[in-house]
């Protein structure tokens, strides 16, 4: 493409733009007339929203080109991810890692964010650090605000279905686990109900089962 | 002081706890005023984050009284009011220089792919939240804002999270006059979308969610078209029909790792963790759109991986647009927005519960109860 060539182009490209910018204007005009009712609308219009906005400074950088603010003390103690080179400048001790879940925490922070491992790790620290609070609080004797802590007032305020359903459902799967459990003592409790624990008996894999593993061992 | 206390998923308390001290010659203690519950709160709510430690206190989205100042700090002063972005950013690295306050390189240790979050588990810095009488504030020269006189308070919270991420969000998508963009879902960072999305000069804006009250809710208050997608049964089929089978010009995703409506997604990401949570509305965003078109994504997801139909993408030269939303940058355009009337944030709040309550607070949002739209806790 020749100079001149390559100013037709140019003034090509400049027309197409003034054109959709025309075009672009005319159709705010009717669609403003429209849409009147709606306050604001169109007022943070930019024709020029760039896709990578803000990330328009792309010169080169390089993490000792800013000055870093006073380091925080404590950072000893603090875990941190291996794909930067040290503490940050700040940061939070809301609750450092201790105990077993501070152990699985402490091996998970050897695995970089890309690895599952590091994540999956994390994962189980959580719950087993639930259990850890748990301990807690039955040794603080605060294991009565198990339900209050699940917001069992609201809901039953406000969805007392789903309340009776998760206690019936609850109460249903305690009461068999108990039946099982307790299945050679039950028909001496209610003598009556032998019949049904006999029914349950019969066709019951796990007890038939159990009894065959029974008999084994006295043998 | 009072503060929210995580106990485990689905299970959180108010308790004392020690009062925050300053810890580094830029910090702050700011006594709370308001405090609101997220809905990005939720996934640490109920277990879906990694690192979320028992005791932590949650919390991003608070206003409050500036008690204390480090030696360091030049632009507050005690007795500012002030409202606190949900970023806990240094303004002096290379990502906050660039505006992307929502990725500073100096206040989370733990990982990388994140700046620090106010309250928002170790994964995000560990840094106790505003759910509390009393918090620190990291770097108090940078996000704080003193809130401009005459403001009101309920306005003023709402400018920390919400109100900038649905502005944002209709930024991303690159909203161009006449555009058609669909927002899916009504909680009030996804009515905060579609309200912003006029501002840049959609012609349509249509909502999808699955809870008739909030869907009445956007339809008046963003006075745009809302569909429950129980009803519609394939909401990726009903958006290329109305919108002459091409698809929408803009899809927003504002609903995260939460999202129903696919009994796969919610099974492997939200029950069994398999996946970084349900992405179901990414997915929707991703087949609803228009070939060449954007898809803006402001709803939360876990670090791991989601299953998405990436090919789609590709065959359809879509943009992808996402990032944790840099509320500082947008403070003055939205504070000018409020003051002039064209957006009302307040209106959102449909329920203010005392701190001590905080556990059937999280209840009530979590399961959408009373029409919760957006809860306000009172310290």
């Amino acid at each position: 493409m020749n100079e001149r060539e390559n100013n037709e182009h140019k003034i090509n490209e400049s027309n197409k733009k003034n054109e959709n910018f025309n075009n672009g204007q005319a159709l705010k005009e009717k669609l403003g007339a429209k849409l009147s009712h709606i306050k604001g609308w169109a007022v943070d219009a930019d024709p020029k929203n760039d896709p990578t906005y803000p990330m328009r400074r792309r010169e080169k950088t390089s993490s000792s080109s800013w000055v870093r603010p006073p380091q925080q003390s404590g950072h000893e103690h603090i875990l941190h991810s291996n794909e930067r080179p040290d503490v940050t400048r700040v940061f939070g001790t809301a609750a450092p890692a201790k105990g077993l879940s501070g152990m699985i925490r402490r091996c998970a922070f050897k695995y970089s964010e890309g690895r599952f491992a590091h994540w999956l790790l994390l994962l189980v620290a959580d719950r087993v650090n639930t259990v850890e609070g748990f301990a807690n609080d039955i040794a603080h004797g605060k294991s009565c605000h198990y339900l209050t802590d699940k917001g069992i007032n609201a809901q039953w305020k406000y969805d007392r279905k789903t309340v009776v359903t998760k206690a019936a459902v609850g109460a249903a799967v305690v009461g068999l686990l108990a039946g099982i459990c307790l299945r050679r003592h039950i028909p001496n409790i209610m003598p009556e109900k032998r019949h049904i624990w006999g029914l349950l008996d019969k066709h019951s894999k796990l007890q038939r089962f159990i009894q065959d593993y029974e008999r084994m061992m006295r043998r | 002081m009072l503060a929210m206390n995580y106990r485990g998923p689905g299970r959180v308390r108010a308790s004392h706890k020690p009062m925050p001290e300053i810890l580094h010659p830029q910090d702050a203690i700011v006594r709370v005023t308001r405090s609101c519950i997220c809905g990005s709160d939720l996934h640490l709510y109920h277990g879906n984050v990694p690192d979320t430690r028992v005791g932590t206190t949650f919390g991003h989205e608070f206003t409050g009284v500036v008690e204390e100042i480090g030696a360091e700090v030049r632009n507050l002063r005690v007795g500012d009011q002030v409202l606190v972005p949900f970023n806990i950013a240094c303004g002096k690295c290379i990502f906050c220089q660039q505006g992307l306050f929502g990725n500073c390189h100096e206040s989370n240790p733990e990982a990388t792919a994140v700046g620090g979050i106010f309250g928002y588990s170790h994964t995000a810095g560990g840094y106790e939240g505003g759910q509390a009488e009393y918090v620190r504030v990291p770097y108090a020269d940078v996000g704080p804002t003193v809130i401009p006189a005459g403001m009101d308070l309920d306005d003023a919270v709402l400018l920390t999270d919400v109100v900038p991420t649905g502005y944002q969000a209709a930024e991303m998508g690159g909203i161009q006059v006449g555009d058609t963009v669909v927002v899916f879902g009504a909680g009030p960072v996804g009515i905060m979308a579609a309200k912003s999305a006029w501002l840049f000069g959609a012609g349509r804006v249509i909502v999808i969610d699955q809870l008739d009250y909030r869907l009445e809710f956007v339809k008046r208050y963003a006075q745009c078209e809302a569909y429950n997608f129980r009803s519609i049964e394939d909401p990726v089929l009903f958006i290329k029909k109305i919108t002459d089978h091409l698809g929408a010009d803009v899809c927003i995703d504002a609903v995260g790792a939460e999202a129903a409506g696919s009994a796969m997604q919610t099974i492997t990401g939200r029950k069994l963790l398999l996946q970084a949570g349900s992405a179901t509305a990414l997915q929707w965003s991703i087949n609803s759109v228009k070939k060449g078109g954007v898809v803006s994504i402001v709803g939360v997801y876990g670090p791991t991986g989601n299953m998405i139909p990436i090919g789609n993408v590709l065959n359809k030269g879509l943009t992808i647009r996402a990032n944790q939303t840099a509320v500082k940058r947008h403070l003055p355009r939205l504070i000018e927005h409020v003051q002039n009337g064209v957006l009302n944030p307040k209106e959102l709040i449909t329920h203010r519960i005392p701190l001590q309550d905080i556990a059937d607070a999280y209840r009530i949002f979590s399961d959408k109860l009373d029409g919760c739209i957006k809860p306000l806790l009172i310290t």
